[in-house]
């Protein structure tokens, strides 16, 4: 165990039970982004390792010690939307397994085959049509070292095998908007990387969408808000009821029309 | 009487060719995802290093579905699709590890990254306990027959080549060693290239030290068809024949009492 991790849980014992209480996935792969789907549910998220499902509101997922997921970014203008100038830091977690980092990434293999319908989303980005699940970026809160909140860009992005330009995915530098979405197709499982520009404490707040096969309806989940430690542990994560006041704010904020109506339709096969 | 007698034969040649064990060009992979797995087995054999098959792979032209499944390696090949080749030319260091020429050439290769339309193979130890393990589990490449060069890559952050095999230069890979080891428990993905069309068998070893039984491995041979699949072995054009035979001789008996 690193010595930061015993540290954590020595001072977790310190905060008040209510405010403390959450779990820490850390050096392993981690299907951060976990999609779910039920008719009783419909579509929702979970964090989900190789051998632990957790709550999104009772996990931290943490990349660490000081010093250990830094690069220095390089000076090509492909690499502005990371929010971080030429040369400067960008702390990040790996597409590529590496051992003693975090491998996060997105899955949708518990969902029942034959649940989504195949479509081509109006994104160049997308090569082609398949059963894909949307993971949109709605909003990314920052708190600093001590806490306080910040401004900091979170970003996503994968490259090809063969040194090509990145694709980006995600970017909340130049601001967050219905392009700031990654795909994952049913029964599919994916890795990106992650960019950070500063060390802190991270809520990511995603929203999960699909169409049903047979009808064709445009599914969602809620907004879920996923906590990630960037070489720093917080002292608490909001606790579920929090949270749950920060999904109302959110829903209300988001209840302008233009959010309802679906961004792509679906390609009859 | 002769009719019957050469039913019958043709009946058991079907019969036993059916009996046989599964051949590469009888599964073929296309798209979704997999796992090339390393699973321990007490009571069968210890070791076993097998295709793990997500429910969104497509084999022969279909989803597994369900949960998907899981294949002895010999009884599938794995299709890396035309549309995948690419003309390359990186640097003469990143060339001369796929295996092309200084200048570059054509690599075929399926990605790291997910696209639906193609194979995306990792390798994985999901299968394992890491309470029965020291360290993890050892991935060598032993040896390529094919009518091209082979190399497996994963990205940089940046889009770097970390080379973990290539039959061009082993000496450059990550270990200097074509091996790569992953934790108990996790999976990884990977870069495969290629650099000419044709069949390749990429024989892999996964070795481990196992708590109870010591060092522990088992060797299979991966087939891959670049824009092709393997052809039947001759055995068992001798059970097409049986059953083109039994097609004929039922069609024959049809044709008589109708007469």
């Amino acid at each position: 165990m690193k010595p930061l991790l015993l540290l954590a849980a020595v001072a977790a014992f310190l905060v008040p039970a209510s405010a403390r209480a959450y779990s820490v996935v850390t050096d392993v792969h981690v299907d951060l982004g976990s999609i779910t789907y039920s008719a009783a549910n419909g579509l929702g998220g979970r964090v989900h390792t190789d051998t632990v499902n957790y709550k999104p509101s009772e996990v931290l997922i943490y990349d660490g010690p000081a010093g250990s997921t830094q690069i220095t970014r390089p000076s090509a203008s492909q690499w502005d939307f990371l929010g971080v100038p030429a040369g400067g830091t960008l702390y990040y977690w790996p597409q590529s397994n590496i051992a003693d980092r975090t491998y996060a990434g997105f899955e949708a293999q518990s969902i029942p085959s034959g649940t989504f319908a195949s479509y081509q989303p109006a994104d160049s980005r997308v090569p082609s049509a398949a059963q894909w699940l949307r993971i949109e970026l709605v909003d990314v809160r920052f708190f600093d070292l001590s806490g306080e909140p910040g401004e900091a860009s979170f970003s996503l992005w994968t490259v090809s095998g063969v040194g090509q330009a990145p694709t980006v995915w995600m970017a909340s530098s130049d601001g967050i908007s219905a392009e700031d979405s990654f795909f994952v197709t049913e029964g599919g499982h994916s890795h990106t990387n992650w960019g950070f520009s500063k060390a802190g404490y991270y809520q990511l707040d995603f929203r999960y969408s699909g169409y049903l096969q047979g009808s064709n309806t445009f599914v969602q989940s809620d907004v879920i808000t996923y906590h990630l430690g960037v070489e720093y542990m917080p002292a608490a994560i909001p606790e579920p009821g929090a949270l749950w006041l920060l999904g109302l704010a959110a829903v209300v904020l988001l209840s302008c029309p233009r959010f309802f109506s679906p961004k792509t339709q679906p390609v009859k096969q | 009487m002769k009719r019957t007698t050469a039913l019958l034969i043709a009946l058991i040649a079907a019969a036993t060719a059916h009996h046989g064990g599964a051949a590469p060009y009888e599964n073929v992979y296309t798209s979704g995802h997999a796992d090339l797995g390393v699973a321990y087995e007490e009571e069968e054999g210890g070791m076993h290093f097998h295709y793990h098959f997500g429910s969104d792979a497509v084999i022969n032209g279909s989803p597994l579905g369900g949960d998907g499944g899981e294949y002895d390696i010999g009884d599938a090949t794995t299709y890396v699709a035309p549309d995948t080749k690419l003309f390359i030319n990186i640097n003469p260091s990143v060339n001369n590890m796929l295996g092309l020429g200084a200048s570059g050439g054509d690599l075929w290769y399926l990605p790291q990254t997910q696209n639906p339309a193609l194979p995306f193979l990792g390798l994985a130890t999901e299968d394992l306990d890491a309470g029965d393990w020291n360290g993890g589990i050892t991935f060598t490449l032993n040896s390529v027959t094919g009518p091209g060069q082979f190399s497996l890559w994963s990205n940089g952050t940046f889009g770097e080549f970390n080379f973990e095999f290539s039959t061009q230069n082993p000496g450059g890979t990550v270990g200097g060693d074509n091996a790569v080891t992953l934790p108990i428990g996790t999976h990884s993905h990977y870069n495969w290239g290629f650099t000419a069309a044709g069949i390749y068998e990429v024989s892999i070893t996964v070795s481990g030290n196992h708590k109870d039984f010591g060092l522990v491995s088992d060797t299979q041979t991966v087939t891959f068809g670049v824009e092709t699949t393997p052809v039947p072995e001759p055995a068992t054009y001798g059970a097409a024949v049986g059953l083109a035979l039994l097609g004929f001789l039922i069609a024959r008996r049809r044709k008589l009492a109708a007469a």
